[in-house]
């Protein structure tokens, strides 16, 4: 009898188990999918200081979760737009975050939904107009078209992030200048490079003085070579999120950086005690700027409740907490009154409309896609 | 002087094996966030832990997924066997030797393999696609320590139990059963720490919006220096520790065996 | 007993998620999608392998970095050529490391009857996940890591242990050593104690009966060693991802990221096809060795 009982029981676990298995997905409808960046939305309660002023920090899906209770909120991150692009035709997600120039691709691909503006009032209400004038594409009519597709995240530009105790205080914005320290052997092993396409590829040409979207064989060439050249030489450390630590703590002299990654290791040190100081940026001339973007999907499978938090984002304290806490610079003008002036006046962070004219952003044409991916391709094998 | 120079070198052998353990262990009580400096003792990280809603969503994922598999599978490879049983050899042959696949190839093209069939078949990866993939490598290793129980039995019993009157359904459950319960136990057992363990081909068939613990660490690993993890690694080797201790006491050698045939990255 | 029936799910699911992914895999590596994402037939897969457009100087076991050899060839087979350097050098060190440590425990464990505490203790990390046991060699070998800053203390260093063949390597060899021990020692458990008195009755000295009785003997456990440190070391992405600073391309990662990141399943595939081969042929010559080794011996 009790053997009885036993299988009984194992045929039970099975089935519930076979019952689990079938509905183990939530409501669909009922949850929002969110593909962002890895350390790029607040996720954690905790008191940040900045150049003195207090901020508390909440997390944000939580206090989405609280005003919109009916919603779950599934949340994942990547580290690169290209990591990013395959995945949106694997999966579903509601919100995706990539930078202006994936944004101008997924267009050209109908990836992406149209944003509905009047459910979006708080977009409106506190965009940047700095950011209004922006040249996304050569084509105009593509260019004007990216701000009914999405609506800016954050943004940063493209710089130098080096250790002032072992290079001393860098001033001259001269491309060649700045980024020789890269492809300098005297740092060897000490060279942070971001794991990602464009920025390797765009500070290599930044630096050899072509534009970043070239599509010249020789320049590209040449700037391959010297990645290339740079990898077996200067050895440098490949990562995205993992360099900061590094160059907190030392181990890495200096780096290709965005600026807002640079603000968050100044945190990190006066975090730790440190003198903030220690880490400088300077943003070469004709660098890149570049403008991450919520974005819908073509097959987001909940707009509505995409849009709601779109809308979210745009609340001035959900957003000022979450510019405190991603430390890059923030395309809300209320925010911007509201951190500290050291950060919001520095032209590194918050370029000037003639620092935004002088920098260039990343293009995406087939041709450009194509190319730099071979090339790439080719410096990762080697 | 023999004896010195063994017990020296086995020495050198464990602390290789042990110091990432302790440093591990020690350093998730240091109040800094730094790997090398010591800044205090703290319970902090495990505090962090605790609240972090990604790690306690992957543990739960992690250990339904395993009890889950680790059923399942051991249910299939334990009736997989009772019919291998009555099979032809040169059947019975051919289907050990493909079960066998799986065991011998890499983890890395078992993952891609399985990705590789979802994608065609245009399932969306997620927790389906996770669970199958690990019944997929999981049943192998249950027939694997099922199968040998089954050598050992007296076919002349099931037998003499249908002669006595019994249904075929009680005489397995009555007589076959309980003969090979060892069997069934090491599968069950063996199948849930190789489930927990994965982290190849979860990797690979999970997608990305549910996430199994190795996953998780996998991705915090990559980023920042996080002492939350080295809190997690202590709790999980003490846990296997008991396990471990509790696993042996009950069966004696039994299980301790079974880890050599663990492969790989899992 | 007329059950047959009962396998019959499983030679189904068998049928599905053993042999069909693996074929899959192969058709795969021969098909690519066309803009209107019908499948076609291509060899551009291998072809872009084996294409000589960009090419490296060969670096196996160190031709080029070392030597100075500088012969061209396609960047993925130096990539596979790097890979199997490091993988033989970690089946190597694993062997000459391994072996002492399972002939120390296995004398151990006779003397106990069994197996000791000191084996338990052997496997013990094993069962802690190999991601954590590798993150924790980060904090020892960094450059501000533990060990750096000991010798410091002596001003030395620092030493840059990662981001290296060294690092990667011992990743290895700490991740897959007890797959190499474990196998030997319980061969040499198995040796029959009379068998080496025999020896000694016979008039071999300690370094004679090793060499020409317990060393033979525990050929098997040694393949079998091999074999289950070589595959994994071959095929591993995880260990030069977070060892190797993220310039590391060994093969399991030049497959992951065709995968994962550039979704070019063709040559992901090929590659895969071609590891698979690689491995399972060096694994077969390896069990034959192992089997016209194990043929003549003295064991039971």
């Amino acid at each position: 009898m009790k053997r009885r009982t036993l299988a009984l029981a194992a045929v039970l676990i099975f089935t519930v188990s076979l019952l689990l298995t079938s509905c183990g997905g939530k409501d669909r409808s009922k949850t929002l999918v969110i593909y962002n960046w890895g350390e790029y939305m607040s996720r954690e309660s905790d008191t940040y200081t900045l150049y003195g002023q207090d901020y508390e920090i909440t997390d944000v899906i939580e206090d989405f979760k609280t005003a919109y209770p009916e919603y779950d909120v599934v949340y994942s991150t990547y580290d690169d737009n290209e990591k990013m692009y395959p995945m949106i035709d694997k999966e579903s997600f509601d919100i995706i975050i990539p930078s202006d120039y994936m944004v101008v691709r997924l267009i050209k691909e109908n990836r992406l939904q149209k944003l509905d503006m009047t459910k979006l009032p708080n977009v409106s209400k506190y965009v940047d107009p700095r950011l209004g004038n922006i040249e996304f594409d050569p084509d105009e009519a593509i260019s004007n078209q990216v701000y009914s597709y999405a609506a800016p995240y954050m943004y940063c530009t493209v710089g130098l992030i080096y250790n002032r105790d072992e290079l001393g205080m860098l001033s001259d914005n001269d491309p060649a200048q700045v980024w020789q320290t890269l492809f300098d052997t005297r740092w060897e092993n000490r060279i942070g490079m971001y794991n990602s396409m464009r920025e390797s590829i765009g500070a290599a040409l930044n630096y050899l003085g072509y534009s970043l979207n070239t599509v010249a064989a020789a320049e590209l060439e040449e700037a391959k070579q010297l990645l290339i050249e740079q990898r077996k030489e200067v050895k440098p450390i490949v990562g995205i999120d993992d360099l900061k630590d590094k160059y907190v703590s030392g181990e890495l002299a200096a780096g290709i950086a965005w600026s807002g990654d640079h603000v968050v290791c100044q945190q990190k040190l006066e975090d730790g005690g440190q003198d903030p100081e220690m880490l400088q940026y300077i943003l070469p001339e004709g660098s890149n700027m570049s403008i991450d973007m919520m974005c819908i999907p073509e097959n987001a499978q909940n707009v509505e409740a995409a849009h709601k938090f779109i809308n979210f984002m745009y609340e001035p304290d959900v957003a000022l907490k979450n510019a405190v806490y991603v430390g890059y610079s923030s395309p809300h003008i209320d925010v911007l009154n509201k951190l500290p002036e050291e950060i919001t006046s520095n032209n590194s962070y918050y370029p000037d409309a003639e620092t935004v004219a002088s920098l260039e952003l990343y293009y995406s044409s087939e041709e450009i896609d194509s190319t730099y991916d071979k090339i790439w391709q080719t410096i990762l094998a080697n | 002087m023999k004896k010195l120079l063994k017990n020296g070198y086995m020495f050198l052998i464990f602390a290789f094996l042990y110091a990432p353990v302790v440093v591990l262990i020690i350093f998730s009580f240091n109040d800094a966030k730094s790997r090398a400096v010591w800044g205090g003792f703290t319970l902090d990280w495990y505090r962090k832990l605790f609240q972090n809603s990604d790690i306690l969503s992957a543990l739960r994922v992690t250990l339904i997924i395993a009890l889950l598999s680790a059923l399942i599978s051991t249910f299939v490879a334990a009736i997989t066997c009772l019919g291998l049983q009555s099979m032809k050899r040169r059947l019975r042959g051919v289907i050990m030797q493909v079960t066998y696949i799986p065991n011998v190839s890499p983890d890395l093209v078992t993952g891609i393999s399985l990705m590789l069939l979802f994608f065609f078949i245009g399932l969306k990866t997620g927790f389906p696609t996770l669970l199958m993939a690990h019944i997929a490598f999981n049943i192998p290793y249950a027939i694997l320590s099922i199968s040998p129980k089954f050598k050992q039995l007296d076919k002349n019993i099931y037998e003499a139990a249908l002669d006595l009157g019994c249904k075929p359904h009680q005489a397995i459950i009555k007589v076959i059963l309980p003969e090979i319960m060892p069997g069934i136990v090491t599968a069950l057992i063996l199948t849930f720490t190789l489930s927990i363990d994965d982290f190849v081909i979860s990797y690979f068939t999970a997608g990305n919006q549910i996430s199994t613990l190795a996953i998780t660490i996998y991705s915090m690993a990559r980023k920042s220096v996080n002492p939350q993890i080295n809190a997690l690694s202590a709790l999980m080797f003490v846990t296997v520790l008991i396990l471990l201790i509790i696993v042996n006491i009950r069966s004696g050698k039994d299980s301790k065996v079974k880890v050599g045939t663990r492969g790989g990255d899992k | 007993m007329r059950m047959q029936k009962l396998a019959a799910p499983y030679i189904i699911w068998m049928a599905v998620f053993t042999i069909a992914p693996l074929l899959l895999v192969a058709f795969y590596a021969f098909s690519a999608y066309d803009a209107a994402g019908n499948l076609y037939f291509t060899l551009q897969g291998f072809r872009s392998i084996f294409s000589t457009e960009s090419t490296v100087a060969l670096d196996f076991l160190g031709l080029s970095s070392i030597w100075h050899v500088d012969l061209q060839v396609p960047i993925y087979i130096n990539v596979f050529a790097k890979s199997l350097s490091l993988a033989l050098v970690s089946t190597l060190i694993c062997l000459v490391a391994g072996y002492p440590a399972a002939y120390i425990l296995a004398q151990r464990s006779k003397a106990k009857k069994g197996s000791s505490f000191l084996l338990f203790l052997f496997v013990l990390p094993m069962w802690m996940n190999a991601l954590l046991r590798t993150y924790a060699w980060l904090a020892l070998l960094e450059p501000n890591g533990i060990i750096n800053s000991f010798i410091g203390i002596f001003g030395l260093g620092p030493v840059q242990f990662l981001y290296n063949d060294f690092g990667i390597g011992l990743g290895m060899v700490y991740n897959y050593l007890p797959f190499m021990v474990l196998p030997i020692h319980s061969v040499l458990l198995k040796i029959d104690r009379s068998v080496v008195e025999a020896a000694e009755d016979l008039g071999a000295n300690k370094k004679q009966t090793f060499l020409k009785v317990i060393f033979p003997l525990s050929l098997p456990g040694i393949f079998s060693g091999i074999n289950m440190v070589f595959m994994p070391a071959m095929t591993t992405f995880l260990i030069p991802d977070l060892l190797g600073g993220g310039r590391y391309l060994l093969i399991g990662n030049a497959i992951e990221r065709q995968f994962m990141v550039s979704r070019d399943y063709t040559v992901g595939s090929a590659l895969s096809i071609l590891l698979l081969v690689f491995v399972l042929a060096s694994m077969r010559v390896l069990t034959k060795y192992e089997e016209d080794n194990a043929g003549g011996g003295v064991l039971g």
